[in-house]
């Protein structure tokens, strides 16, 4: 292999990296944008109660299995 | 925290792009939770739970990430 295609597989390795976390963080903004709301009903405190972080925890991975769920339901209808 | 949106800023509607993106989402919760009845100017009281909601709402992103990126499968 030469020198510029080692460095084409390298760049291309890079940016589909870049475009997996790009992905990632996109995935927790919009998790915890919904889950927000769902848990945090009263007015924010100096900490989260335990009732609060258990539920947005929770509430990350149902989404996630939701998600999951719907992908195995759409691809059994084409 | 840098790490997170790392999308194009020039898309319209509620795409998430970098800080500025995420500033727009927090102030929109921040001001239904916080600012119940607008007045003449910011209370006290409206500032500081402003700056609670804040926090809070990052802390929130950081629990949503170690939920689902620490735990094993």
């Amino acid at each position: 292999m030469d020198p510029s295609q080692v460095q084409s597989a390298e760049f291309a390795q890079f940016l589909a990296q870049e475009e997996q976390r790009a992905k990632v963080g996109e995935m927790v903004i919009k998790i915890t944008n919904v889950c927000w709301d769902k848990c945090i009903t009263s007015t924010p405190g100096s900490k989260f109660s335990s009732s609060e972080s258990s539920c947005l925890s929770n509430c990350a991975r149902r989404y996630m299995d939701m998600s999951l769920l719907i992908v195995k339901r759409v691809q059994n209808m084409q | 925290f840098k790490q997170l949106g790392q999308n194009k800023l020039d898309q319209p509607g509620p795409a998430p792009s970098k800080s500025w993106g995420l500033s727009q989402t927090i102030s929109t919760k921040c001001f239904d939770k916080c600012i119940t009845k607008p007045g003449s100017s910011m209370s006290g009281s409206e500032s500081s739970c402003i700056s609670r909601c804040v926090d809070r709402y990052i802390e929130a992103t950081g629990i949503i990430t170690s939920t689902l990126f620490s735990s094993p499968h």
